[in-house]
């Protein structure tokens, strides 16, 4: 047997070691909290399963983690068709769409009738993509692909530039705070504040210089404000980092939260 | 035989070489141990977790928050309990709130709706008199923040059981409720925020902006929050134990205080480990030369 066998062997005993340790445990904890629903205890028991299927990543690519990637992936799918299946094309389209026309049969129309039949031209306008598949109507679809992109492009350049601009004008600040600027602050901060202030702009100025690349930076002069920029970015960076590994770090301790009280039931 | 090679290794270099998977397993079982630890670590709220608190403690009484769920299981550790901090701040205030549901993340709307019944519960809020969970709507590009901005009861049609909007009886709420400025203040739950709320809501109409996102986003939103644009924000799980602190909850409705502590804990391995394989590198460097 040679090491990886070896490694295998001994994880895939070592989760059933814990699974069976872990059915006993849970056992006994039943007996103590016998208000716990079966469904409950059932769904902790999918879960855990599920956890451990999942972590397995972790020792390497193996069936019992597909398995389960495609678990996963099924059933958010699944879960996203039918929601939009019941709550956007049947509630939002096809029952006002409906209504209206039934409406109108009846002789019952009113001027909101007249709106919700015209839903009716969305619908085969959506369906115009689908001809993506016909190489002979190929050029139906191009006419929602051409008014998709045109009114994105439009929403989008408006949307960038409301968002953008106030950014810029942020960015300039009053880098020496006098009384009248803040008046409800000591002169220690409006001291401090000032030196943010500076701080902000230098750090900005140093980070810009660094993705100027129009002239050569020979002298020490012209290079030293780049590598500050560059050190900034680094720093950046770092804090960056440090937030990944915070939300990753939480969501095990959630996962590790949910064996120990929802499955083991520790207290 | 060489004698270098006859020579066995130390530590530091066994630890260069050490197979990550032994540290992963390390790393499960400090978390596990960090569980039972019974430290309380301080924590003093950010300042930008205390502006989404000043703009909900200034929120109008007479109009209605938007709470916007698009948030899915993977971030539900950090999701969660920013939601039902928020959600216990609004009801203890008695302000009256939506939930937007978007087809992008359906999981969003479930989780939204379980968790702001579990505090209604607590606070005696009715649904459709204080609280209403809107249907799902697409989501593409905000053109349908721009839609729902001038017509929210046209645009969202229906709540998340099918009835209508305009229901007076079902819904005596949404009555009061025309176009984006009976909303008094929009929070956002996301992995990362949509840009499209500045874009279509905020930068037009100045209603104010607050967003609850995970950690690992929150970097992309301090320049909003610096010029202003995002009223507030909470950042992740420690933002949401902030968050508890700052509405001085009774211990046993701060669920994000232990996740935060079992964090703190667990960062000193990760130190740890960084420590150790650096000072491994830097004396096999001095070794080579």
């Amino acid at each position: 047997m040679n090491r990886k066998t070896a490694l295998q062997l001994a994880l895939v005993l070592g989760i059933a070691a814990l699974f069976v340790a872990g059915f006993f445990y849970h056992w006994s904890r039943v007996h103590d909290n016998p208000d716990v629903e079966l469904k409950t205890r059932i769904g902790a028991w999918v879960g855990a399963i599920c956890v451990f299927g999942i972590l397995s990543y972790l020792h390497s690519e193996n069936v019992f983690y597909r398995v389960f990637e495609h678990i996963l992936l099924g059933l958010g799918l699944g879960f996203t068709i039918a929601n939009v299946i019941w709550q956007v094309l049947i509630a939002k389209w096809w029952e006002p769409m409906y209504a209206a026309y039934k409406a109108f049969y009846e002789g019952e129309a009113t001027g909101q009738s007249y709106w919700d039949a015209c839903l009716i031209v969305a619908g085969i306008f959506g369906l115009l993509w689908y001809f993506q598949y016909s190489k002979k109507y190929l050029w139906l679809s191009r006419i929602t692909i051409g008014v998709t992109a045109g009114a994105g492009a439009g929403l989008a350049i408006k949307s960038e530039s409301i968002r953008v601009l106030p950014q810029i004008t942020s960015t300039f600040k009053n880098v020496i705070i006098g009384s009248s600027a803040a008046p409800h602050l000591s002169v220690g901060g409006r001291f401090w504040l000032s030196l943010e202030n500076v701080l902000y702009v230098v750090i900005v100025c140093c980070v810009l210089y660094y993705f100027f690349f129009s002239f050569r930076r020979d002298s020490a002069l012209a290079k030293a404000p780049a590598n500050m920029g560059r050190f900034f970015l680094m720093i950046s960076f770092g804090a960056f980092f440090g937030n990944t590994f915070m939300t990753r770090v939480v969501i095990l301790i959630d996962r590790v939260n949910f064996l120990l009280h929802d499955w083991l039931m520790v207290q | 035989m060489e004698p270098d090679q006859a020579k066995p290794k130390t530590f530091l270099e066994r630890f260069q070489t050490l197979d990550r998977r032994i540290l992963y397993v390390a790393f499960f079982v400090f978390v596990v141990g960090a569980h039972f630890v019974p430290i309380r670590w301080p924590s003093t709220p950010a300042k930008h977790t205390r502006a989404l608190y000043a703009a909900i403690e200034n929120a109008p009484l007479d109009k209605v928050v938007a709470i916007d769920s698009d948030w899915f299981a993977g971030i539900r550790a950090e999701s969660e309990n920013q939601m039902r901090a928020i959600f216990h701040h609004l009801m203890r205030r008695r302000l009256k709130f939506v939930i937007l549901a978007w087809a992008r993340n359906p999981e969003g709307q479930k989780f939204g709706y379980d968790i702001a019944a579990d505090v209604a519960e607590e606070y005696g809020y009715e649904y459709g008199k204080d609280w209403v969970a809107f249907g799902m709507v697409p989501k593409a590009r905000g053109a349908e923040l721009a839609s729902m901005a001038k017509d929210i009861r046209g645009f969202i049609q229906t709540d998340v059981y099918g009835t209508s909007l305009d229901d007076e009886e079902k819904l005596p709420m949404m009555q009061d409720v025309e176009n984006i400025y009976d909303i008094g203040l929009i929070v956002s739950f996301s992995y990362g925020f949509d840009p499209n709320w500045l874009g279509f809501i905020q930068g037009v109409y100045g209603t104010p902006f607050g967003v609850a996102m995970s950690a690992i986003e929150s970097s992309t939103a301090y320049s909003f929050v610096e010029s202003g644009q995002i009223c507030g924000m909470l950042a992740g799980a420690a933002g949401a134990a902030e968050y508890e602190q700052l509405l001085d909850l009774p211990e046993s409705k701060r669920p994000a205080r232990k996740p935060v502590n079992v964090l703190s804990i667990s960062i000193v391995y990760i130190l740890f480990a960084i420590l150790l394989g650096n000072i491994a590198y830097l004396t096999s460097l001095g070794k080579k030369r």
